[in-house]
């Protein structure tokens, strides 16, 4: 943010009609979401679209209410090293833990 | 320009920056969300690999209630709208509309863990489903009860500071306080935004 006191003031009052903006999208996009369960469009391109329209929302989010548009890279630096983690767990556990080899067979359901 | 909105805007004399011109709290606040990142991911790793590989089949689409989490999630989404205008009115030096904005974000967090607690209620009155009952009832009460903590702990910070707000003391300076708190609620606010879809939608699509 700017030291200025009113170049912040001025920034400060673009970034109030900015929120209602994002705003207004995510509840947009939470409404496809929602909508997307009941589209008789095929597995495949329903969660490929729920995960694109999560994904946008979440980096709204970030990237305007969490301010880190405005913000010094660092901060940007340092969640971006917890979420690639987070992400990498996510992706190695499913490919280690999710193959047909790991699911129960006939006799162990019954 | 009235002064105190142009002493709370030159709020960079108030707070004490670190090396890399950051404020200490605001590094803390970012450091902290990143673990809090890896916390998580591991939390919904664990729910969808054993929602795939537990030998006992469930189809949670019987007892989910789709308009009731969503309408949960369209109130934390507007949390996040109050809590980011809270924090803009606190660096305007409008401690009016920053208390205002500050007790919606609190009621509409009251509001989502009242949804929570509900549901919860509801999955083992109706259901029988506790956390011993099924290997999904264990990962979705602590994948889910984890977002709720972290929530109530949000719920009970905002209430501090506005609780502060009427004490006559905060000032400028305080601004950084309620931008870190801020980004703690948009931090389980974006937490659900995953955990919306990956828990509960997922279900009606595969």
């Amino acid at each position: 943010m700017s030291h200025n006191p009113l170049t912040a003031l001025v920034e400060e009052n673009k970034r109030y009609f900015t929120f209602f903006n994002v705003s207004i999208a995510l509840i947009l996009i939470t409404g496809a979401e929602i909508a997307i369960i009941e589209m008789p469009t095929g597995w495949v391109f329903n969660l490929t679209v729920l995960g694109i329209l999560s994904g946008v929302k979440f980096f709204c989010v970030v990237v305007w209410f969490m301010h880190l548009r405005w913000d010094k890279s660092l901060c940007w630096i340092l969640f971006v090293i917890g979420l690639v983690i987070a992400v990498g767990t996510f992706t190695a556990l499913n490919i280690i833990l999710m193959g047909d080899h790991l699911m129960p067979t006939q006799e162990q359901i019954e | 320009m009235s002064n105190s909105a142009e002493a709370s805007i030159d709020h960079g004399h108030h707070e004490e920056y670190t090396s890399t011109g950051i404020p200490h709290k605001k590094l803390c606040m970012w450091a902290f969300l990143a673990s809090d990142c890896m916390f998580f991911g591991t939390l919904i790793s664990t729910h969808l690999v054993y929602r795939r590989t537990s030998p006992e089949s469930l189809d949670v689409t019987q007892f989910f209630d789709i308009p009731l989490t969503s309408f949960s999630t369209f109130v934390l989404l507007a949390s996040s709208l109050l809590m980011a205008l809270a924090v803009s009115s606190m660096h305007k030096a409008n401690l009016k509309m920053t208390r205002w904005t500050l007790f919606g974000v609190i009621f509409c967090g009251l509001i989502f863990l009242g949804c929570q607690v509900y549901e919860f209620t509801h999955f083992v009155r109706a259901y029988g489903l506790t956390l011993n009952s099924h290997i999904f009832g264990s990962t979705f009460y602590v994948l889910t009860g984890t977002h709720g903590v972290h929530v109530s702990l949000g719920v009970m910070w905002l209430i501090a500071w506005l609780i502060y707000s009427f004490t006559g003391k905060m000032g400028p300076e305080h601004a950084i306080d309620i931008e870190v708190a801020g980004l703690y609620w948009h931090f389980v606010d974006i937490v659900w935004v995953i955990i919306f879809p990956v828990v509960y939608l997922v279900e009606y699509i595969l």
